[in-house]
C-alpha cells in the first residue's frame, strides 16, 4: 500500500491528522506509522489507536496492510 | 457485523449458535487466566515480530502467560479479532480485560502502567 494512500484514509477519519509512514520491510505492507491529532487529546491509548486502525480496516481485512505498528500524539 | 470480519466464504453469515461458540470459548479462556496472549506461535516458538516482542513483554514479569497460537485455529483467528473488534494479532487481556496490541503493551511497559497492572494479579 502507498504511503500516501494511508495518510488519505488516516485523513478521511481525522482531518487534522498529520502522518508520517516508515517501510519496515521495504514491500509496503508492513508499516510503522505515526498519527499526530488534536483528536487524540483526553483519550486513553487504546481509543487512540482505534481511531486509526478503523480509519485503515478495509487495508488491514484485504491485507494490503499485513503489520501496523502505531505511535500516536496530540501536536 | 463488526467492521473487522471478513465476509464469511460461503456467502451467508455464520449462524450465530457457531458464532457464539467461538465468542464463549474465548470468554472461558480470558476469564481462566489472569495473562493471555493471542498470538501467532507460542510463547516459546514465536512466529511474527510484534507477537514475540509481547509474549517477551509479558514474560518479564515471571508470571504465568497463556499463550493461545491463533496460527492453529483459523476460526479462533477471525473470531478473536470480532470479539475485541481489534483487526490485528498480537491481542493481550490481562484479568479479563483487553489491553490492545504490541504497541500499547510496549507503551503501558514503558510508562510504568503495565507493572502496576500484572504486580495486581
Amino acid at each position: 500500500m502507498e504511503p500516501e494512500a494511508i495518510e488519505a484514509a488516516i485523513r478521511a477519519a481525522l482531518p487534522d491528522a498529520e502522518v508520517v509512514c516508515y517501510d519496515l520491510t521495504g514491500t509496503q505492507d508492513h508499516w510503522q506509522i505515526e498519527v499526530t491529532s488534536a483528536h487524540f487529546k483526553d483519550l486513553p491509548l487504546l481509543r487512540q489507536h482505534r481511531l486509526v486502525k478503523e480509519a485503515l480496516a478495509p487495508h488491514l481485512l484485504n491485507r494490503t496492510l499485513h503489520a501496523l505498528s502505531l505511535k500516536t500524539r496530540t501536536p | 457485523m463488526s467492521k473487522f470480519s471478513l465476509p464469511i466464504a460461503s456467502g451467508k453469515p455464520a449462524a450465530p449458535a457457531a458464532q457464539g461458540s467461538i465468542h464463549d470459548q474465548i470468554q472461558a479462556i480470558i476469564d481462566a487466566h489472569p495473562i493471555v496472549l493471542f498470538m501467532k506461535g507460542t510463547p516459546e516458538m514465536p512466529q511474527c515480530g510484534f507477537s514475540a516482542r509481547a509474549a517477551n513483554i509479558l514474560q518479564s514479569f515471571g508470571k504465568p502467560v497463556h499463550g493461545v497460537n491463533i496460527l492453529a485455529d483459523p476460526e479462533l483467528r477471525q473470531g478473536i479479532k470480532d470479539f475485541s473488534d481489534w483487526p490485528t494479532i498480537p491481542q493481550i487481556y490481562v484479568k479479563g480485560e483487553f489491553l490492545g496490541g504490541s504497541d500499547i503493551l510496549m507503551e503501558m511497559y514503558q510508562n510504568g502502567e503495565l507493572q502496576k497492572l500484572i504486580a495486581a494479579i
